[in-house]
């Protein structure tokens, strides 16, 4: 142990934490009367930790502390900024839906803080006992979050099955850990490198095992087939922004670390692990988006886009981990602004505890909100991955970088599944452009922070898919200190 | 065989049979009494690994802790005795199949793995074990208590009157 304790890098973390419970306090002394400024509080906390970030970023402080079990390298670096950038939009999504459906309390703010902090430390940590502390504060948090709604049996039922099914993928996940510590005899990733490329032939089939178990784990998080059975209801179910953080947040984070243990960590494994995932990459794909096709409530349907697009970054995995990370990342961002821009115009719309989930509801929406109707027309043809969209952009280079692995058959597989995909998005721009409404508009009018959360979702997305080059040399430069 | 063999076994089969009533029973209460020899058994198998605080903390914490209350919910809660606890949808076959194989393959791992061994014999663990959670793993352990922090907030949450949520 070295004298001094540098705990620069996990100053996001601290800030947001501090905030979480700051939020708790506010509520705890604002009079019965009025309202706590929750939401402000929240933001200026997220903020302040991304102005962390980019100090960090700019300055010193970058190496890892406390024992190598976090660090603050770029990779960190640009998960931490992104994660915190997803939260902060969910922020602004939040304090209208929760009014239009009577929840306004601040405990929500305070788990969505906190399950930040679980995202961060998920991406920095360089050790799998830190690593799954984190994701337990993560996905503790969002459990709770999911059972806010407590007056709605959709809402108890996903709490429990996502309490239920979590629980589980944490034990498959500490079991893997406790294998690798049985191969290496540390749970330092980097230990583990060293102990996994100088394997014997007897060995390498407890590190398999013990890889297999971390891709289950992770696969829960990250909702791929076949660990995806908790994803529609619990989407379903959570109040929109809870969602919208999970289906953008948790997956970004999930991938951030699982692209950290099997990208670097694990890659001499890489021949053994790569067949694995990319027949995941298959069924996830076929079956995320085959079942997407038959939904009808829209909140499923973007929770099956969700389960496929899980899919679809798992493909780029097979390449090498520079290749891999600088599309994966690029991916991420672009794939949590269109989330949080889909669910959040339909939690944007939501009022006295009803949303618009069927087709029927957002018949000839360009009609009555062109501008509304605009931007979930461009979030969804940027999850169907249109040319000139920045979903097009993130499919071209993980499908690209499947491609150079010599994987065509799986990005052939993305392609085919993309355009089946186009029928299941389109239908509902079809039904806002070309479909007359159906009875009076009344839904919500949009609230100033959800019309700033939407624009700039909305702006992001543009701009990804017109001029990308920033963010990928960003996500190229992070993906470079996997290595 | 050794004595320590001996033990094992003794402490083995009491692990997996309880563990087998604890799944089996029809009634929760007697699920919850045979939870009671499985938490023993397990600790068992600590001592013998030479996990001494581990084996205690086993008994503090899951035998004198989670188990009392267990009881205590099962005992307070109005007409759980006669509840129907298994869902309609077992698959036995699928199941025993699935968990036959799991089970052959890790068998096997563990037995071809040459297990890095430290070459000495177990000592007293607890005074490691506290340095290790102010050295190595300083963050993972205080980080423990930010996860505990959020677990109480959400269940304070969930449990809430209705009328003030």
């Amino acid at each position: 142990m070295s004298g001094e304790l540098d705990l620069r890098p996990l100053v996001p973390a601290i800030i947001v934490g501090v905030t979480g419970l700051v939020v708790l306090l506010a509520q705890a002394f604002t009079p019965k009367d009025r309202r706590a400024p929750s939401a402000p509080l929240s933001l200026t906390g997220l903020l302040a930790a991304l102005a962390a970030v980019w100090l960090l970023a700019s300055g010193g402080g970058r190496g890892a502390v406390l024992a190598n079990a976090v660090s603050a390298d770029a990779y960190s670096l640009f998960f931490q900024a992104l994660l915190l950038g997803i939260a902060a939009v969910a922020v602004l999504l939040s304090p209208s839906y929760l009014r239009a459906n009577g929840l306004d309390r601040g405990e929500y703010y305070a788990l969505l803080l906190f399950s930040v902090v679980g995202m961060l430390g998920l991406v920095s940590s360089l050790e799998l006992v830190s690593m799954f502390v984190a994701l337990e504060i993560m996905s503790i948090a969002l459990y709770g979050m999911a059972g806010l709604y407590r007056s709605r049996m959709e809402s108890q039922e996903a709490a429990l099955k996502y309490f239920v099914t979590g629980a589980f993928s944490s034990a498959f996940f500490l079991y893997g850990v406790a294998l690798l510590y049985g191969v290496s005899g540390s749970t330092s990733l980097d230990r583990l490198e060293w102990a996994v490329s100088t394997l014997t032939t007897d060995s390498a089939a407890l590190a398999l095992l013990g890889a297999g178990m971390l891709l289950v784990g992770f696969g829960f998080k990250i909702a791929s087939v076949p660990f995806h059975m908790w994803a529609p209801d619990v989407y379903e179910g959570a109040p929109t922004p809870a969602t919208a953080l999970m289906s953008a947040g948790v997956k970004a984070a999930a991938f951030g670390a699982l692209l950290r243990v099997f990208g670097s960590a694990l890659h001499a494994l890489a021949g053994e692990w790569q067949p694995l995932v990319a027949s995941l990459a298959v069924i996830t794909m076929v079956v995320g988006n085959l079942a997407a096709l038959a939904q009808g409530n829209l909140k499923r349907m973007l929770a099956f886009s969700s389960v496929a697009h899980a899919g679809y970054v798992l493909t780029a995995l097979v390449a090498s981990p520079g290749q891999a990370g600088e599309a994966v990342l690029f991916y991420l961002v672009v794939y949590g602004a269109v989330n949080l821009g889909a669910f959040g115009t339909i939690a944007a719309l939501s009022r006295e505890g009803r949303e618009p989930l069927s087709l029927g509801d957002v018949a000839g929406m360009a009609e009555r909100r062109p501008a509304l109707a605009a931007a979930l027309a461009v979030f969804l043809v940027s999850l169907t991955g249109i040319p000139v969209t920045a979903g097009f952009v993130g499919k071209f280079y993980l499908f690209n970088a499947a491609v150079t692995a010599g994987w065509v058959g799986l990005a052939l597989v993305g392609v085919l599944m993309s355009v089946v995909s186009a029928y299941y998005y389109l239908r509902v721009v079809v039904a806002m452009y070309m479909r007359d409404p159906l009875g009076e508009d009344t839904w919500a009018r949009v609230s100033p922070s959800a019309t700033v959360a939407l624009a700039l979702s909305a702006v992001i997305t543009l701009v990804l898919g017109i001029y990308p080059a920033p963010v990928l040399t960003l996500a190229r430069i992070a993906a470079r200190s996997l290595l | 065989m050794t004595a320590a063999d001996y033990v094992f076994w003794v402490f083995a089969t009491a692990t997996v049979v309880s563990g087998a009533v604890v799944v089996f029973a029809r009634s929760l209460i007697y699920s919850a009494f045979a939870l009671l020899f499985t938490f023993f058994g397990v600790a068992g198998l600590y001592v013998l690994l030479g996990a001494d605080f581990l084996a205690a903390t086993q008994l503090l914490i899951y035998v004198g802790g989670i188990l009392v209350l267990l009881l205590f919910g099962v005992m307070l809660t109005h007409r759980i005795y006669d509840l129907k606890l298994r869902t309609e949808k077992t698959q036995l076959g699928p199941g025993l199949i699935v968990a036959a194989g799991i089970f052959i393959i890790f068998a096997n791992a563990a037995l071809i793995t040459e297990w890095p061994t430290v070459g000495r014999e177990p000592a007293p663990t607890t005074k490691e074990i506290g340095r290790l959670f102010l050295g190595e793993y300083l963050l993972a352990f205080e980080a423990a208590s930010v996860l505990l922090l959020v677990a109480l907030i959400g269940a304070a949450m969930i449990v809430r009157r209705k009328k003030d949520a």
